[in-house]
């Protein structure tokens, strides 16, 4: 299991690739990356390169230069100031601090009940088709459009939801409704979480589909339980899928944007500004492009650090294997 | 060993649980059933809500204390489908081969890198976490130099800007999932394959696309979701002749009032061809295109 | 089997892609070589709507002979500042024409992305009749002498109330909390309504410090001083945001006020949950549209907004934004761009405008026949309440930054009970005065 010789990859003629003359340093160079593993690089690197280089640069270049939308076109350049701005912003650190509870919050209840439903839709059922089709409802409608809808659910005058909580469960939100100072927050990711467990759903069940039966059979012929299997076989297994799933569900988590925009836009006053809504809000309603893309940068090294954490503990050794 | 009916049981939970030894199989398969129907209901709810505002008649829709007893009205399909200055036909084409182009090349795309990265760490780390920086940045900040760079090819309004907008956040995680699973698959079958003498493109389409299919179809499905729902681009770089099907919608939201009544007919139309797609790809998300069809 | 199944199946979505794609292009509309398309960007609302019969009518009576085509996008609320302002700073050429709220003109402007209509104007005056206009609403859009939109419509808050339950409507802010006391059935279990009235809290609008000038002037305040430096830390100031905190702190308003904007405004009044709100004029076409608002269409009535009284009378003031027709300067047919933007302007096709929906501040539109006749009585009101105390914002390229964030933050938190109202109001007169230095506008 794992990687190995691609097929072909010692013979470049029978690749079809030109045979190489005098190994001049380009045509090293062509020779390393012209190889049938680079090759299929290629596409995907085409594509990324086309479309991120000129923004990104653009981008980091503001980050250096104090651009308002009044001085878009004449912006001095200020060197670091920006980002000094930034990490001194105490609305800045809040935000970010907003956004931590908010990834860690939804993402870890997110993979909990992802995982679950995994778990339980992967035995032998009836109707499985219907049932996977229902479950992954929520994701089929788009984040800024079911925001619009839940305005009105959510609301205390008009919303069924408020309603039925106080008729049946007798909580009131303090009066204030689950978008009310206290309740933002909790709800905002309430909403993230019934959005987005499908998409830990889909990607882990998918995940249990390639798993083969003779390991678990081998297991069961030694006497494993429920949740021995569980533990010691499947998520073992699944590990690298669970790990994709919670990376990449961690790295949208900070982006998140267009449903809260519609639910709070960052309100109550701050309660709900993660650092997404805070870029937005600097860089339109404060019209302060240069200090958006400084925190757009700093928010870039964060969420890298914060990935290649999650890989070493996520993935452990799988990813640095070669072969 | 062979009392269920389908050997191939998902791992984790084996073909005779402890549990049901206590409540009985019949007993442990309805607590999945109760646990799984808890779930849906309270993932369907707010939907339901949102669909049965598209009927309701629209004073009714903002009314205390909510209303469920109504005659329902078909004005604000009427409205989404009819009126020629929401043309539905056209977001709901444009949303199409927006979703449909970007993911199938995407799929393309990612399936060959993965295979690369999988079997030989290609890029190596540094790549890996190149790609997944390009889903890291927040809208907000690229949207002007996005734009001139578009508008530098005569792109906005067009769906090829959204097409290749949307390919940079989903081939980051196509190529990862993609990646996982493959990494899966036992490295004997293409030394086999080789043996026979196939050509890389034969290992490719015979050997590991197959195998890969539940890893495919789960991708498919979430960049296909990923393009016909987003908003922020799509407002930003359509204007008249490339308007996709969500933001179209959200001009239900007008300066003053909010169609409540069309917003919920819309969306809810809107999400059919997702719908129909997730239906569709799930016969690809089952265990049988496994090792067992190429062992036999 | 599978397999190939598979494939098949990508490359015939592929295919069915690419075919719709180029059915999709062949359907563009081919542009002839004397036409030349100018867009008009309007946004979905009453004004986009009110606007389609008029573009259609410059198409029939207009494109034959000038060879203009008109062409308007109406997109959504959402987003529409981020939009005008990406489209703008890109100096794409589209759209020709955009929309945008005067308060946004300072900044946008600054970058030198707007026409100056005052060359075009001093050349045909007649084309423009600008002393039909109300001056506040072409003063909005006039920046140092430079004018870089005409207004197409005028906002200001006024009073609605439920006329079946009010007698008098509410003459002076301590008669909004007396009253608003008197309807919220929490205090009052006979009240027939359950809230008094409404607070537009909602975060990131300017909404929350546009309704609270309109108590603030009156007390006598000014949001700024000759030098731009921020005056609001004073007894008006803190007079003015009390009104708001009482109403929260008494329960009359409805919870959350940071999520209260237009919508849930309106339809607090028109679903029978309050007595009277502080709302835009623009609100009174969906007000006494019976389809729309069935229940008590013919029960609400306007009235002016309440001020102080003083010696006698009462001081009110309307805070007055408007949304006009600025020509983006980059546009590859400037000079058509504007000459569709006048003709647009000019009083026979804004009354038309104003009819379907629009509110064109000219004292010819809001005092015409045709007006009258659909909101009988209402434009001549409001003109009449517009010339007597109709106020501006100071004209900032930072008034957003001051309106959305920093206002809005500490008005809120004040209602809210979380701060005092002078010290919610020095710390925002604070960040106020360190953003004007911080950009180098105060004297």
């Amino acid at each position: 299991m794992g990687a190995g010789k691609l097929p072909l990859a010692a013979a470049s003629p029978g690749t079809g690739l030109p045979a190489l003359a005098a190994p001049g340093r380009m045509s090293r160079l062509w020779a390393r990356f012209a190889q049938p593993r680079y090759v299929l690089l290629w596409p995907i690197t085409f594509i990324l390169l086309l479309i991120t280089v000129y923004p990104f640069l653009q981008a980091l270049r503001e980050s250096f230069y104090g651009v308002t939308i009044q001085n878009y076109f004449s912006a001095p350049f200020v060197g670091l100031q920006n980002y000094a701005m930034a990490l001194q912003d105490q609305a800045f650190w809040a935000s970010l601090g907003t956004s931590l509870i908010y990834v860690v919050g939804s993402v870890s209840v997110e993979f909990l009940l992802g995982l679950g439903l995994a778990l339980l839709v992967s035995r032998p059922l009836w109707g499985k088709r219907i049932l996977i089709t229902l479950l992954i409802a929520p994701m089929l409608v788009a984040p800024v459009l079911i925001g619009y809808s839940f305005l009105l659910q959510l609301d205390p005058l008009y919303g069924p939801v408020p309603y039925w909580i106080a008729q049946y469960l007798r909580f009131t939100f303090g009066g204030q409704g689950p978008l009310g100072p206290a309740y933002a927050l909790p709800t905002v990711m309430a909403v993230d979480i019934w959005q987005w467990t499908p998409f830990m759903f889909v990607l882990l069940y998918a995940g249990l589909q390639t798993q083969p039966a003779e390991v678990v059979e081998a297991a069961h012929v030694d006497g494993a339980g429920f949740l021995r299997l569980l533990v010691q076989i499947t998520l073992p297994l699944l590990r690298p899928v669970i790990a994709v799933a919670v990376l990449f569900r961690t790295v949208d988590a900070f982006r998140v944007f267009d449903s809260i925009h519609v639910l709070t836009d960052g309100g109550p006053e701050t309660a709900t500004t993660t650092i997404s809504v805070f870029i937005d809000h600097t860089a339109f309603l404060a019209g302060n492009f240069g200090e958006a893309a400084a925190v757009s940068v700093l928010l870039i090294i964060l969420v890298t650090i914060i990935a290649r954490v999650l890989v070493r503990a996520l993935f452990g050794q799988q990813i640095a294997v070669t072969r | 060993m062979a009392d269920s009916p389908d050997r191939r049981v998902a791992p984790g939970i084996s073909p005779r649980p402890r549990s049901s030894r206590a409540l009985g199989r019949g007993g442990a398969t309805a607590l999945v059933y109760a646990t799984l129907v808890i779930a849906i209901i309270g993932f369907l709810f707010p939907i339901v809500v949102m669909l049965l505002d598209a009927i309701k008649p629209t004073p009714l829709i903002t009314q205390t204390p909510p209303v469920w007893r109504f005659v329902p009205t078909f004005e604000h399909l009427h409205n989404v489908l009819e009126i020629p200055s929401y043309p539905f036909g056209s977001y709901f084409r444009n949303s199409v081969v927006v979703a449909a182009v970007s993911t199938g090349i995407t799929l393309v795309a990612s399936f060959l890198a993965a295979y690369s990265m999988a079997r030989h760490d290609t890029g190596g780390r540094n790549f890996d976490f190149w790609i997944l920086s390009t889903r890291m940045l927040p809208p907000a900040v690229l949207l002007v130099p996005m734009y001139v760079f578009f508008n530098t090819f005569h792109l906005i309004d067009t769906v090829w800007a959204l097409i290749i907008v949307y390919m940079t956040v989903n081939i980051p995680l196509c190529t990862w999932v993609l990646r996982s699973f493959i990494r899966d698959i036992p490295f004997e079958l293409e030394e086999s394959a080789q043996m026979d003498g196939a050509h890389l493109q034969h290992i490719l389409l015979r050997v590991i696309l197959p195998l890969t299919a539940p890893g495919l179809a789960a991708v498919a499905v979430l960049c296909f979701i990923a393009c016909w729902n987003e908003f922020f681009f799509a407002l930003i770089f359509t204007q008249a002749n490339a308007v996709t099907l969500t933001k179209g919608t959200a001009a239900f939201v007008g300066a003053y009032e909010t169609e409540w009544g069309e917003i919920a007919a819309a969306t809810g139309i809107g999400m059919i061809p997702p719908l129909i797609l997730g239906f569709v790809v799930q016969r690809y998300l089952v265990r049988g295109l496994s090792l067992g069809a190429i062992k036999g | 089997m599978n397999r190939i199944r598979m494939l098949g199946r990508n490359l015939g979505v592929a295919a069915v892609a690419f075919a719709l794609l180029g059915a999709g292009t062949l359907g563009a509309p081919a542009q002839a070589a004397t036409n030349i398309t100018i867009t008009l960007q309007m946004w979905s609302g009453p004004e986009g709507v009110a606007m389609r019969p008029i573009v259609a009518r410059w198409n029939k009576e207009m494109s034959p002979g000038t060879g203009i085509t008109l062409v308007e996008t109406e997109p959504s609320r959402d987003g529409y500042d981020a939009l005008i302002t990406s489209q703008l700073l890109s100096r794409s050429g589209t759209p020709d024409i955009v929309f945008p709220f005067n308060w946004d003109i300072p900044r946008v402007a600054s970058a030198g992305t707007l026409v100056d209509l005052n060359p075009y104007i001093r050349k045909d005056p007649g084309a423009f009749k600008m002393s039909d206009f109300f001056s506040v609403a072409v003063d909005a859009a006039n920046i140092n002498g430079h004018q870089y939109d005409l207004p197409l419509d005028m906002s200001l808050p006024i009073l609605y109330y439920r006329k079946d339950l009010i007698q008098t409507p509410p003459a002076t802010w301590d008669d909004v909390v007396t009253m608003a006391d008197q309807f919220t059935r929490s205090r009052n279990a006979k009240s027939p309504t359950l809230y008094g009235t409404t607070l537009y809290g909602r975060t990131g609008r300017a909404e929350p410090a546009q309704l609270w000038e309109e108590i603030y002037w009156p007390f006598g305040g000014e949001l700024m001083d000759a030098g731009f430096h921020s005056t609001i830390a004073n007894e008006a100031g803190v007079k003015a945001t009390e009104i708001g905190r009482t109403l929260v702190a008494h329960g009359d308003v409805p919870q959350p006020v940071t999520n209260y904007e237009y919508p849930q405004v309106l339809a607090a009044l028109t679903n029978g949950s309050v007595a009277f709100i502080q709302e835009w004029n623009a609100a009174w076409g969906q007000i006494i549209d019976k389809s729309q608002d069935p229940t008590y269409a013919d029960k609400i009535g306007y009235a002016p907004i309440p001020g102080i009284a003083s010696g006698g009378t009462i001081k009110r003031f309307y805070h007055v934004h408007t949304i006009g027709l600025a020509v983006n300067a980059s546009s590859k047919h400037v000079a058509e761009a504007v000459r569709v933007l006048a003709w647009l302007e000019s009083p026979d096709v804004a009354v038309e405008y104003t009819v379907a929906g629009g509110n064109t501040p000219r004292k010819s539109i809001f005092n015409s026949a045709a007006v009258a006749k659909v909101r009988p009585g209402f434009q001549s009101w409001l003109a009449q309440q517009v010339s007597c105390c109709g106020q501006l914002e100071p004209k900032l390229a930072e008034m957003p930054d001051i309106d959305d964030l920093i206002m809005n933050k500490y008005l809120n938190g004040a209602w809210a009970g979380q701060l005092q109202p002078m010290d919610a109001l020095s710390k925002a007169q604070a960040e106020i005065n360190a953003l004007l230095k911080k950009d180098g506008v105060q004297k």
